[in-house]
């Protein structure tokens, strides 16, 4: 780099409006952020942009495995071979390696062999013990895990808590007593060489290079790197091939000595995947590398399966590799781990145009910028994306992120039948889409429910708005005695919170409720019950009205959550309303006066036109407000009655409890479909999650195009 | 137009006035009625003995008032290791999000709005256009992917730490609206303060900033309302009986399936203590409000 430096300040000087070396800078910036202002001399802005791949290589590294990975692949970690496909293991090299090729069957013999644990070299070998008093001692000494002293001094117990449990296990990890240093430095570093070496290529090495070294079983208490010395490897050596169980006995009490020291940190042996795919990242992966292969995979093993030559299990602390698969938390992750990098990777970019232009810049004045200026530079032109930076980054994780996640869900085959760590959640494309729309009963459900949707919308949106009118003109009028009382009497709905007040109203129309006293005391029951079922609001006309409850009543149900929305949104346009009232020119109406036009003629051609005016705008957004209005529906009704149960398709039956009641809208069947306990339709939510957005986000973009303030700003521009 | 001609007209006025007044009087006092019915059956309820919502009478009977709800929300601990009551407990953990929730979506959204109304930069509209779309849906849309994110970052349970999310869903449209209001400052305040040799930070803390503060306070309002009952979050974020919000626990008590503490009398005097303070500060700040309400209008 030094070289590469004083040759470009050298060849620099002839100075051409193309500059060969910004193009060499640029390319340095590309090859590595920070190379090409290095070579324009601006060392501290070069730090800058180093530190771009320092930091995610580091916060890949230090959420990897990839240091055992290493250690497995320079053979520092010796993995004893499969057993062949028949029980009797101690078998010749040649011989394991012959019938390694075939996969290695879901026998005894394959269940007994996972306890094999990963061993050193040095160690000489043993011939096969009894293999359940092994697993039993593995058993103890797995619980134990978490006390025993790191010897290996790994990075999964030395990271960050947070950043492990992005796996989803926030169980802390205890910190190892002690750590080997140099052990973890040159793993570390050679890792980093390493990332992305063959890892099929690889494997066979390993297998074959421990198949030459014999399986045995006293590995199994040897410490897991070389470089360390343990009590065990002094005392397995001295255990001979014939021993019998006196030997096993002195096998467990070091074993279970041992157990104090090595971290139980079982290898994955991919000696044992002949023929079956591995997967590198999953097991050694840090937060980016197995962040995109489980989003791109969504996992791959669960609980039972046999994976290089041990059983996933619901949940590792030490061994993570063996935990089962939970796809969401991959998916989760994995988009966390590509818009880091997709931000890194601008950044990266801006690193290379920077390095071009500032040596450019350089050629044409012969001046390298100081870094001070540089930062004040950088201060002055982005001051607008450095200033509102913080609240767009908590914008893109809490809220873009997550309707991203939403976004990837629709395709995906999530439902309440997945169980973390038994099944695995997959890439189903469009599949969810095409069931929607071809599965005649779920089309026809949510045909009704948009409908209503749709009719709520309007409903709700039109009537608060003639309500809130209506309260305007009156009590704006010049006739009214005592405005602000009055005034101050219609605003309070709007001044209560919307839970309280849609919560009373729930107890308002129990069939204990207000309602249905203040029927029974003004004796209008009769009367009323008889009105609602002529107009066939009412099924039948019980005494009291069973207002949320019953199915025959879901057109009442649905009038009384207009009017409730009514009750509680008319005084918010009211107040608008007045506002643009009082902004009209007084003089208007007068001229109108003069000019003999009558009270209707002047509202319907000055009020009218000014006030419609000046609210489309504000309609258009109550009526998207209201497509998702959420608590209106789920805190009053919560979506009852239900259906008819024969209205109800077989093929539907199945979400129980997450059915849509016949006052639910789309969100607040969405609601439901995500969160009902038991029944969840994660993709069926999302797929409607996205017709939502769609429609909605049609109008709001509609709306902004058209408003005022939106158009100057593109004059503007 | 003559003066003959107008001399009827007034005396048709002069008896549609009267008819006026009577019908606007009339219409006033129906919808006050409308509104203050349901108050006032709650306000009865609260007093009211028992749990049921049947022994609710509907003219007062003063003899049987009791405090026994409102006793009930100061004393009642499901724990008894708790220092304060449940109610109580909720009340002043809401409180702090609500708060602190205040305190950074104002700050978070003026900063942008500042600069969303001063500058020109790239990808200005797009980013415009993202917030306004952003704002429009609902914020448990994701609520998935946030139920992970909270996991892994150990928040689940922690109430605080929903302030992130409230402020990532509040700020949008607040950038929107502020941004409007910033318009209307004139920028030959911000011209001069410049020429005096004022950078951009000192134009905002000493121009924008004050000039601000009637949509502030409506920004205020709204961020403060915000999290003080919303449900939706806490509830998938919370688990039941730790770390409870207020809407948490008034929502427990109107759920029968909550057998200990339902109880829809006590819910009444609850939403009306959680009311009062809202209602007045709503109404002392009416002026804000209207303010921000109208410009909202106007700006889209």
């Amino acid at each position: 780099m030094k070289s590469q430096d004083s040759s470009a300040v050298s060849s620099a000087k002839p100075g051409r409006p193309f500059s060969a070396m910004a193009l060499v800078s640029a390319i340095a910036s590309f090859v590595l952020p920070g190379l090409g202002q290095f070579i324009n001399k601006q060392v501290l802005k070069g730090l800058l942009w180093l530190a771009i791949p320092i930091l995610l290589i580091g916060v890949e590294l230090s959420t990897s495995h990839w240091d055992r990975w290493w250690a497995i692949e320079t053979h520092k970690v010796a993995l004893p071979a499969p057993p062949a496909a028949a029980p009797p293991v101690a078998k010749s090299s040649e011989a394991t390696l012959a019938t390694g090729t075939t996969a290695p069957a879901k026998t005894l013999a394959a269940e007994e062999s996972q306890t094999a644990k990963p061993a050193v070299k040095a160690v000489p070998q043993k011939p096969k013990p009894v293999a359940h008093s092994l697993a039993a001692l593995e058993d103890t000494s797995s619980s134990k895990s978490s006390s025993s002293s790191d010897l290996y001094g790994d990075s999964s117990s030395s990271s960050s808590s947070d950043s492990t449990d992005m796996y989803g296990d926030s169980t802390p990890k205890a910190k190892p007593a002690a750590k080997p240093v140099e052990t973890k430095k040159a793993s570390e570093k050679a890792s980093s060489d390493d990332l992305y070496g063959p890892s099929t290529s690889t494997t066979s090495v390993a297998s074959s290079k421990t198949s030459a070294t014999k399986s045995s079983d006293a590995d199994l208490y040897g410490p897991s790197s070389s470089t360390t010395s343990s009590p065990a490897s002094t005392t397995t050596p001295t255990a001979s091939p014939a021993s019998a169980p006196t030997k096993d006995l002195q096998a467990q009490t070091a074993a279970a000595a041992m157990a104090l020291f090595v971290q139980h940190y079982d290898y994955p042996n991919y000696a044992y995947q002949k023929g079956k795919p591995v997967y590198p990242f999953r097991d050694f992966g840090g937060f980016f590398t197995r962040g995109l292969w489980g989003l791109f995979s969504l996992g791959s093993l669960v609980i039972g399966d046999q994976y290089a030559g041990k059983k996933i299990v619901l949940f590792d602390q030490t061994s993570t590799w063996l935990t089962a698969d939970n796809s969401v938390n991959y998916m989760g992750n994995g988009l966390i781990a590509l818009i880091v990098l997709l931000i890194a990777a601008f950044f990266w970019v801006l690193g290379i145009v920077d390095a071009y232009l500032s040596r450019l810049d350089y050629e044409k004045t012969g001046e390298v910028e100081p870094f001070a200026k540089f930062i004040t530079r950088i201060w002055h032109t982005l001051f607008s994306y450095i200033v509102s930076a913080p609240a767009f980054l908590a914008i893109l994780f809490f809220t873009v992120i997550p309707f991203a996640f939403t976004f990837l869900l629709a395709f995906t085959d999530y439902t309440y039948k997945v169980h973390v760590g038994q099944n695995l959640v997959h890439w189903v494309g469009f599949e969810t889409f095409r069931f929607l729309v071809l599965d005649p009963s779920w089309l026809l459900i949510f045909g009704q429910i948009f409908a209503w949707t749709v009719f709520w919308a309007i409903m709700s949106s039109f009537t608060v708005f003639a309500l809130g009118f209506v309260n305007a003109m009156v009590v704006e009028s010049p006739l009214v005695k005592g405005r602000k009382f009055w005034r101050a009497i219609l605003i309070l709905p709007w001044a209560l919170p919307q839970l309280i007040v849609l919560m009373v109203f729930k107890n308002v129309f129990d069939t204990n409720g207000l309602a249905n006293q203040l029927l029974f005391a003004t004796h209008l029951m009769q009367p009323v019950t008889q009105f609602l079922a002529s107009l066939g609001l009412e099924g039948h006309p019980d005494q009291p009205i069973f207002w949320f409850t019953q199915v025959y009543n879901g057109a009442l149900a649905k009038t009384v959550v207009v009017l409730v929305n009514l009750w509680f949104g008319a005084p918010y346009h009211m107040m608008m309303i007045i506002g643009i009232l009082s902004a009209i020119p007084k003089d208007m109406y007068e001229a109108a006066e003069v000019d003999g036009a009558s009270a209707f003629e002047r509202f319907r051609s000055i009020t009218l036109p000014m006030v419609l005016s000046a609210t489309v705008p504000a309609l258009i957004m109550t009526f998207s407000f209201n497509f998702n209005n959420f608590g209106a529906v789920f805190f009053l009704t919560g979506g009852g009655p239900a259906w008819e149960p024969s209205q109800i398709p077989d093929s539907m039956k199945i979400i129980a409890s997450a059915l849509p009641g016949q006052t639910d809208i789309l969100i607040s069947w969405i609601y439901k479909l995500s969160f009902t306990k038991g029944f969840e339709q994660f993709n069926v939510a999302a797929v409607y999650s996205i017709v939502i957005f769609l429609i909605v986000g049609a109008f709001a973009v509609f709306n902004m195009v058209r408003s005022k303030s939106f158009r100057e700003e593109g004059d503007n521009e | 137009m003559t003066q003959s001609q107008l001399h009827p007209r007034t005396g048709a006025t002069r008896a549609g006035k009267i008819l006026g007044s009577i019908f606007v009087h009339a219409w006033l006092a129906l919808a006050a009625l409308m509104i203050a019915i349901p108050l006032i059956w709650m306000i009865l309820a609260s007093f009211t003995p028992g749990k049921l919502l049947s022994g609710v009478s509907l003219i007062p009977d003063f003899s049987h008032f009791t405090w026994e709800h409102y006793a009930y929300l100061f004393t009642y601990k499901s724990q008894n290791s708790q220092a304060t009551s449940d109610f109580v407990a909720s009340f002043l953990r809401s409180l702090s999000v609500a708060v602190l929730n205040t305190f950074v979506v104002v700050i978070f959204s003026t900063m942008s709005a500042y600069v969303f109304s001063r500058f020109r930069f790239k990808g200005r509209r797009p980013l415009l256009i993202v917030l306004l779309l952003l704002q429009m849906f609902p914020s448990f849309m994701g609520m998935i992917a946030l139920f992970l994110i909270f996991k892994s970052f150990g928040w689940l349970n922690q109430p605080l730490y929903f302030v992130t999310f409230y402020v990532a869903s509040a700020v949008p449209y607040n950038i929107y609206l502020i941004r409007g209001f910033m318009r209307n400052i004139p920028m030959s305040l911000d011209e001069a303060a410049r020429i005096d040799g004022a950078s951009n930070l000192t134009v905002f803390f000493r121009i924008i900033f004050p000039l601000s503060v009637p949509i502030l306070g409506f920004v205020a309002v709204n961020a403060f309302m915000q999290p003080w009952l919303d449900y939706i979050i806490p509830s998938q974020l919370l688990t039941p009986g730790r770390a409870d919000t207020v809407a948490l626990t008034i929502f427990r008590m109107t759920d029968p399936y909550e057998t200990l503490i339902y109880n829809p009398l006590n819910f009444m005097a609850a939403g009306l203590l959680l009311t009062i303070p809202i209602v007045i500060v709503n109404l002392l700040s009416q002026r804000f409000i209207i303010y921000g309400l109208t410009s909202g209008a106007d700006k889209g």
